[in-house]
């Protein structure tokens, strides 16, 4: 999975999560960074079928909701001429149309995650 | 003549002329052909003497003419039938007395020889006393015990030579009665020799034949001052010596025993005075020196002989009755001493077998011990070359164990060099793994560093350039690390097989030093076994030369032994002989008293 530096904040190491209850399957919880409360998404479950363990985080920037994604690792910097390798690649614009970055997308569960799917 | 017998006598007195006439006439006759054969028989020794024959004459003849001078001399007081009866007793006491003696007291050789006419000069009082104290000391002084015809004999008139059987197989041997000489004991001297010669305590010469030698032999050197040989012709028309003594004229000749017994030597007094060795020199008519009572005794048999045909005209049958008995008592005795002298005869045989038998024994045993002393010997040479060997061995497995001792304490310097090593790399793992953290940090450092220069202004640029080497330098840190950990691992793990391998080379060097010791201990009971085989070999080879005297000492007697079997041998043909010579006499009695 590839993000363009436009929607990429920052990268941090995992941080205790604090679970929300009735949230959708694929949002872990709230987490703190750098001040900011945001909401944790499990990058796996989201965009494909297989939980994350989460090795580092993501913070996602210019959406409409202050979010991060879970990932195993960031494994480095890729150019323009390696993008061809990534399975998934998102920049803002196609993050951003996601139902998942929607506000209050967490909170509907299944269904946001039925249009995550379609949308995958 | 007869006209005068007429005239002056009467016809009874004829008559008694005439029968005195016819019982003296035939007397005389008798007596007269007696007395020549007498003469004949005297020519006989007259004419061996003069052939210089007197040792080959002897004993034999000695005893044929005592025994007929003691039976005539007997004849004078009683009758010829009182000597026949005197000597068959005489015999019988001398057989009973000699049984009756205890086995160690019996004397090999009793001789009791009459000086007749006497010593010249005789023996002194004191030697004559010294004789009678011997005599009372409890020895079996002979012939007083077992000559009881002779019994009374004043000492001093005993020429007296006495074999004394002592423990051992010896014979002391005392001689008494020679002139000029005092008597005493014997050395010792074994029994059996064939000839046996020695010198008294006192410095009397003396001479034993032992039984079946006809000739007394006298060593001239020892004998050489008291005794003189005399040479003269024998009747093979040779020389032949007999041995005198130089100042008294005794002769020495061999006399038989009695009782089966051996025979010993008797110094009999041939001739007394002086010229006997002058007459034995010059050969010929030599004359024994009783010659003379030999004629008396020729006249006294004749004497004899007219009286015993006087009392044989009066009781004749009592008097052929009782010399029958006695010749036949003579002829048993003769058969029993046959069938004894056939019975050791047998024996002696048997003894002989035994003792070649034990003649192969001794030889094989003493094969034997030499064997065995050469193998103990070679024993012992390869008990020293294996101690020798065993040393060697001993001190090289001594080096080696130094050497394994050596190797172990290097194994175990490894081995702890390897723990160092060990603990050396953890740590090293420690400060890769924060190494590692730090370039990872500074990874993630770099990419936010990136992402936050991802402004395109100037600075953003230069922020863009900076974060990119920071990540350089960080993926090149990481690298550097991984490979670091890698070879980090590598090392662990070369340490860790190292390690396995140096724990079971101490192993290996414990089990060797536990060989060694094994070894060690070998080798020392290999010369505790070397060191207890050389003594037993020494011990082994002690008694083999032990056995050995001891085998030579053995070899020696029967040695000995087989010579006293060897003579013994002969003693009994002589024995046999003397038997012979015992029947003839007997027959020759038969013969003259015409008994039967």
């Amino acid at each position: 999975m590839a993000l363009a530096f436009d929607v990429v904040g920052e990268q941090a190491d995992p941080v205790p999560v604090a679970p929300v209850p009735g949230a959708a399957p694929w949002c872990l919880g709230l987490v703190q960074l750098n001040g900011r409360l945001v909401t944790l998404i499990d990058a796996g479950r989201l965009f494909g079928s297989v939980p994350t363990s989460p090795g580092a985080l993501v913070r996602l920037e210019g959406l409409e909701v202050e979010t991060a994604l879970a990932v195993d690792e960031i494994v480095g910097l890729l150019g323009d001429e390696d993008l061809g390798a990534a399975d998934f690649f998102f920049d803002r614009r196609s993050l951003a149309a996601h139902a998942a970055f929607q506000a209050g997308a967490a909170a509907q569960g299944s269904r946001t995650a039925t249009s995550s799917e379609a949308v995958t | 003549m007869i006209r005068w017998l007429k005239r002056h006598t009467s016809m009874r007195g004829r008559l008694s002329m005439i029968l005195i006439l016819l019982l003296v006439l035939p007397q005389f006759a008798v007596g007269y052909v007696f007395t020549r054969a007498m003469e004949t028989r005297h020519d006989e020794v007259r004419v061996a003497q003069g052939e210089g024959a007197k040792a080959a004459l002897g004993l034999r003849l000695e005893e044929t003419l005592a025994a007929f001078s003691n039976g005539l001399q007997s004849a004078l007081t009683d009758t010829a039938l009182r000597l026949s009866r005197t000597r068959v007793a005489t015999g019988d006491a001398l057989a009973r007395a000699f049984k009756d003696l205890p086995e160690a007291r019996r004397p090999s050789y009793l001789g009791l020889w009459r000086a007749s006419d006497g010593f010249d000069p005789p023996l002194a009082s004191s030697q004559a006393e010294r004789l009678e104290a011997w005599a009372h000391k409890g020895r079996p002084f002979a012939g007083h015990a077992v000559l009881p015809a002779l019994d009374g004999t004043p000492a001093d008139e005993l020429f007296q030579l006495v074999l004394e059987p002592l423990s051992g197989g010896s014979v002391a041997v005392a001689l008494f009665g020679l002139d000029n000489h005092e008597g005493g004991l014997v050395e010792a001297m074994p029994l059996g020799d064939p000839v046996l010669h020695g010198v008294t305590a006192r410095d009397i010469p003396v001479a034993v034949v032992d039984a079946g030698h006809d000739s007394i032999v006298i060593d001239p050197d020892i004998c050489a001052t008291f005794w003189k040989r005399v040479e003269h012709p024998d009747a093979d028309g040779g020389t032949e010596g007999t041995w005198i003594d130089a100042d008294t004229g005794f002769s020495a000749a061999p006399l038989l025993g009695f009782a089966g017994k051996p025979v010993g030597l008797a110094f009999v007094q041939a001739s007394v005075g002086d010229g006997y060795a002058d007459r034995v020199a010059a050969g010929g008519t030599t004359e024994i020196g009783a010659g003379e009572i030999y004629n008396i005794l020729g006249w006294i048999v004749l004497a004899g002989v007219i009286l015993a045909v006087g009392l044989g005209a009066v009781a004749p049958q009592w008097i052929w009755s009782d010399i029958r008995d006695s010749t036949d008592r003579i002829f048993g005795s003769v058969a029993r001493l046959r069938e004894l002298v056939g019975r050791n005869g047998r024996a002696l045989d048997e003894q002989l077998t035994a003792v070649t038998n034990l003649t192969s024994s001794v030889d094989a045993l003493a094969d034997a011990s030499t064997s065995i002393r050469d193998t103990t010997q070679q024993m012992s040479q390869s008990a020293e070359q294996s101690a020798r060997v065993s040393q060697s061995g001993n001190r090289s497995a001594e080096t080696a164990q130094r050497a394994v001792l050596d190797v172990r304490d290097q194994v175990g310097e490894i081995s702890d060099l390897m723990d160092q090593l060990g603990h050396r790399c953890q740590e090293i793992d420690g400060i890769l793994e924060f190494i590692n953290q730090i370039s990872e940090g500074t990874k993630k450092l770099s990419v936010n560093a990136t992402i936050s220069a991802d402004d395109p202004g100037a600075a953003g640029k230069q922020l863009s350039y900076v974060a990119g080497e920071i990540r350089e330098l960080a993926e090149q840190a990481l690298d550097s690390t991984q490979d670091i950990e890698q070879r980090i691992k590598e090392i662990q793990r070369s340490s860790t097989r190292t390690m396995a391998a140096t724990k079971s080379g101490r192993k290996e060097v414990q089990r060797c030093l536990e060989s060694f010791e094994e070894l060690e201990e070998a080798f020392a009971r290999i010369l505790r076994w070397v060191d207890e085989t050389t003594q037993f070999a020494h011990g082994i080879d002690v008694s083999t030369a032990t056995q050995s005297k001891a085998l030579d000492s053995v070899s020696g007697s029967v040695t000995a032994l087989e010579r006293r079997a060897a003579e013994n041998e002969s003693n009994f043909r002589d024995i046999e002989d003397a038997i012979d010579e015992l029947a003839s006499l007997g027959e020759h009695m038969m013969e003259t008293w015409k008994v039967g």
